[in-house]
């Protein structure tokens, strides 16, 4: 055997036993012959990178003590043995009361006591790091034995052992070097006096530490995991030393990580104004003005990004920047390579697009008195500021928003933007954002026309195939059939029909093409309407001119257009967006939003007058103790939220009503539920009530 | 063809309608209403032998039912068979006059 003249080896690979069995072949030896060393496991690292590796170091050990071992022939030296041919049982003739067994350890030997006259056998259950074998076999579960038994106890004695590891992390920007430390442990059995139950406790009498890792081991693993860019291995020799430590964990490697790049920026330079005094900031309402030349943006342009490097040596793209560009619409002019926007007019700033890169300067004409019969009429296509009041049946027409600071009183103002008046409109007219609020609100009712219409073509198509249907009287066409559904079971064609023309009526600036297709049908629904249908071809021309009303507007994509103010009485106000009355409410008026109506301020009244909207109708106090008689419009999707509501309040959705009688209501919600029946839900003096 | 079997009894005028009733019998039908619900306080309809109705027909009970409810006059439709029932529904007669006056004929 020349295996004390034999170096150590240190070998690789997948696993412990194929490494072993290498070791062996180089040294020529036999497992039994020589000491070996775990110096490192390691596992795929992320991403599947780095294959699973052991590296042992494998020595022969001295024949001499190869020869103690076979001597005595076990690997795990044995603590202690029961003598069992000379059970100590002692047995005793005066014995008259039944005792249990016992069973007791000492100097590592177990003795086991039996039971007298039928007591109860002792029970022995293995424990951590011990191992019991009774008559050669070994439990592991609480066994009964005897001192017939051949029992055994001993303890696992453990190895010193180390684990160096390379862990990269997600982004493969940074290597750590990580060393566990498992030190060797030796046990002895602890003695225990004699018990019924035993449970042998091991006791650590020697904890061995692992010898210190070798920095060429660390090398070579290191130079196996690939890695090659930023390595830093100055720490490792500090944490070989760090042998105290049961983990130790540095880095080894930083790669370098990109550098993004900048996107283009849109930065805003004109002055964007503050709310005007008094009035209610909803939504739009800045004032900002700009002059002819005024800078209104800047771009700064995009920024290249530097790419980086993984520790394997993948270069990083860095993020590409994202450019945005700066574009002009009217009054404006775009500069400089495209990286300013000036305006080309005086007038209000508005910035367009989700990239709030387009710009439009709106001119702004400015009243700084009253509207009265020194000023006329004004008509001008950007906005309209008036400092003062509109007065004595003046009209102020404006292309985009218009501002008056005061009031509206016996005037009308029409502005294809919002319109903000800072304290009260009264006897007056208000419209904004041109025909859009009407199209919106009449959608849903055409909607419903149309597939009531076509509905009731079907019935007409099964009525006709029916067996117990004659159609001995549609010779002339099904006019007569068609005459007898509306009047029955589509009976609500009429009431919709109805109410379209309610809306249409008294707004003078509608499009004729709008108020023909209005007006056909309610010629041919209302009244006596349906007698002059002579047949179905009419209701089909009928379901075409809704749906040509339905790509006008679509077509209209127009913002929709607020109106705010404080106050108003007796007027007549449509907008296509929001209504927002910030005093006292509104009294006898007509209000009609393509949005929403909120009249919540604490001392907001809606007395008498017809509300009408297609969002959400928020108000605080409906009608009066004088029972002034409100009527709430609600369209489509639209909903009612009041606090209190006073009777004689009518709350319409379609051809559906809902009246509250007798009794004020508090906290009342109405809407139109899934099925479009509406639904009232309100707290009465008499309680809760769900209708 | 429509006949009509008029009775009264008990203050409740019966007809009996066999044959279809539209556009060349509803004069028949109207006149022999007319001639029953002024000495009756109660109307019934038996259906039961109806065969036919078409849109004129039906205008035309749809216009006798309301006229007798106006002088407060109660009326039932009974034994409709289910066909003519079918075409009662989808017109959305019951929907529109009360369910409770038509009554469909036991199978």
């Amino acid at each position: 055997m020349s295996g004390q003249n034999q170096q150590e080896v240190v070998v690789e690979a997948e696993n412990y036993d194929e490494a072993l069995a290498k070791a062996l072949k180089i040294l020529g030896t036999t497992k039994k012959k020589v000491s070996v060393e775990v110096i490192s496991t390691q596992k795929p690292g992320l991403l599947g990178f780095g294959k699973k590796s052991v590296i042992l170091r494998v020595t022969p050990v001295p024949d001499l003590t190869q020869l103690v071992d076979e001597i005595l022939g076990v690997d795990e030296k044995p603590a202690g043995r029961t003598e069992n041919s000379q059970p100590r049982v002692e047995y005793s003739a005066e014995a008259v009361e039944a005792t249990d067994g016992s069973v007791t350890i000492k100097d590592g030997v177990v003795l086991v006591t039996d039971p007298q006259l039928g007591g109860r056998f002792p029970v022995l259950t293995p424990n951590e790091n011990t191992i019991i074998t009774v008559n050669d076999v070994r439990i592991y579960e609480p066994t009964v034995v005897s001192s017939e038994d051949r029992i055994w106890v001993g303890t696992v004695q453990y190895k010193p052992e180390q684990k160096v590891e390379i862990e990269v992390s997600a982004d493969k920007l940074t290597a750590y070097l990580k060393i566990q430390r498992f030190p060797g442990r030796e046990y002895i059995i602890e003695d225990c006096p004699p018990t019924p139950e035993l449970k042998p406790r091991p006791r650590l009498v020697k904890a061995v530490p692992p010898d210190p890792v070798l920095r060429k081991d660390i090398e070579t693993i290191v130079q196996m995991s690939g890695i090659m860019y930023g390595l830093d291995l100055s720490g490792i020799d500090a944490a070989i030393d760090d042998v105290d430590s049961a983990e130790t964990k540095i880095i080894i490697a930083r790669g370098k990580p990109p550098v993004d790049a900048r996107d283009g920026k849109i930065i805003l330079k004109f002055d964007q104004g503050s709310p005007m005094r008094g009035i209610n900031p909803y939504g739009e309402g800045l004032v900002n003005s700009v002059e002819v030349g005024t800078v209104l943006a800047l771009k700064t342009p995009p920024v290249r990004g530097e790419a980086g490097m993984d520790i394997y040596g993948t270069p990083i793209p860095p993020r590409e920047a994202v450019d945005v560009e700066l574009l002009a619409k009217d009054g404006v002019q775009i500069v400089q390579n495209g990286r300013a926007a000036v305006a080309l007019i005086a007038g209000r700033t508005v910035v367009e697009g989700k990239d709030n890169n387009i710009f439009r300067v709106i001119p702004v004409h400015t009243v700084h008195g009253d509207v009265n019969i020194s000023v006329g009429n004004l008509k001008f296509k950007g906005d309209i500021h008036i400092f003062g009041s509109v007065l004595d049946g003046f009209r102020v027409e404006a292309g985009g928003n218009i501002k008056v600071y005061g009031s509206v009183i016996h005037a009308g103002l029409l502005a294809g933007g919002s319109v903000e008046v800072g304290k009260n409109i009264i006897s007056s007219k208000v419209k904004t954002g041109g025909q859009a609020v009407l199209y919106k609100l009449t959608e849903p009712l055409f909607k419903e026309i149309r597939n009531k219409l076509e509905q009731l073509q079907g019935t007409v198509q099964q009525l006709k195939k029916h067996p117990s249907f004659s159609v001995a009287d549609l010779n002339d066409g099904d006019g007569r059939l068609i005459h007898l559904l509306i009047n029955s079971r589509y009976q609500v064609l009429t009431k919709i029909a109805a109410k379209l023309k309610e809306l249409i009526d008294g707004d003078e600036l509608l499009h004729d093409s709008f108020r023909r297709v209005v007006e056909t049908i309610y010629n041919k629904l209302h009244g006596l309407g349906p007698l002059r249908i002579k047949e179905s071809k009419e209701l089909e021309l009928l379901v075409q001119s809704i749906d040509e009303v339905f790509q006008e507007i679509e077509d209209l994509s127009a913002t929709p257009a607020d109106v705010h103010a404080a106050y108003v009485q007796n007027s007549w106000v449509q907008a296509s967006g929001d209504i927002v009355i910030s005093g006292a409410g509104s009294i006898i008026s007509n209000l009609t939003a393509g949005g929403n109506i909120i009249i919540n301020n604490d001392h907001g009244v809606v007395r008498g007058g017809q509300l009408t909207a297609n969002g959400l109708i928020k108000l605080k106090e409906v009608g009066s103790s004088s029972e002034a008689a409100v009527t709430i419009n609600l369209i489509g999707k639209s909903k009612l939220e009041a606090e209190f509501i006073h009777p004689i309040v009518i709350v319409e959705h379609g051809a559906q009503k809902y009246r509250f009688e007798t009794w004020p209501a508090r906290y009342v919600e109405a809407f139109a539920n899934k099925e479009g029946k509406l639904v009232v839900n309100k707290l009465t003096s008499k309680g809760s009530e769900g209708l | 063809m429509l006949n009509i079997e008029t009775s009264t009894e008990n203050n409740i005028g019966c007809l009996k309608l066999i044959g279809e009733l539209d556009i060349s019998t509803i004069e028949l039908f109207r006149t022999s209403l007319e001639n029953i619900y002024s000495k009756a306080s109660r109307v019934v309809l038996d259906f039961n032998e109806v065969q036919f109705l078409d849109s004129t027909g039906v205008g035309g009970l749809v216009q006798a039912i309301r006229k007798l409810e106006e002088n407060s006059v109660g009326v039932q439709v009974q034994n409709i068979p289910q066909e003519v029932f079918e075409v009662l529904d989808l017109l959305g007669i019951p929907e529109l006059l009360g369910e409770a006056i038509f009554v469909k004929k036991a199978e």
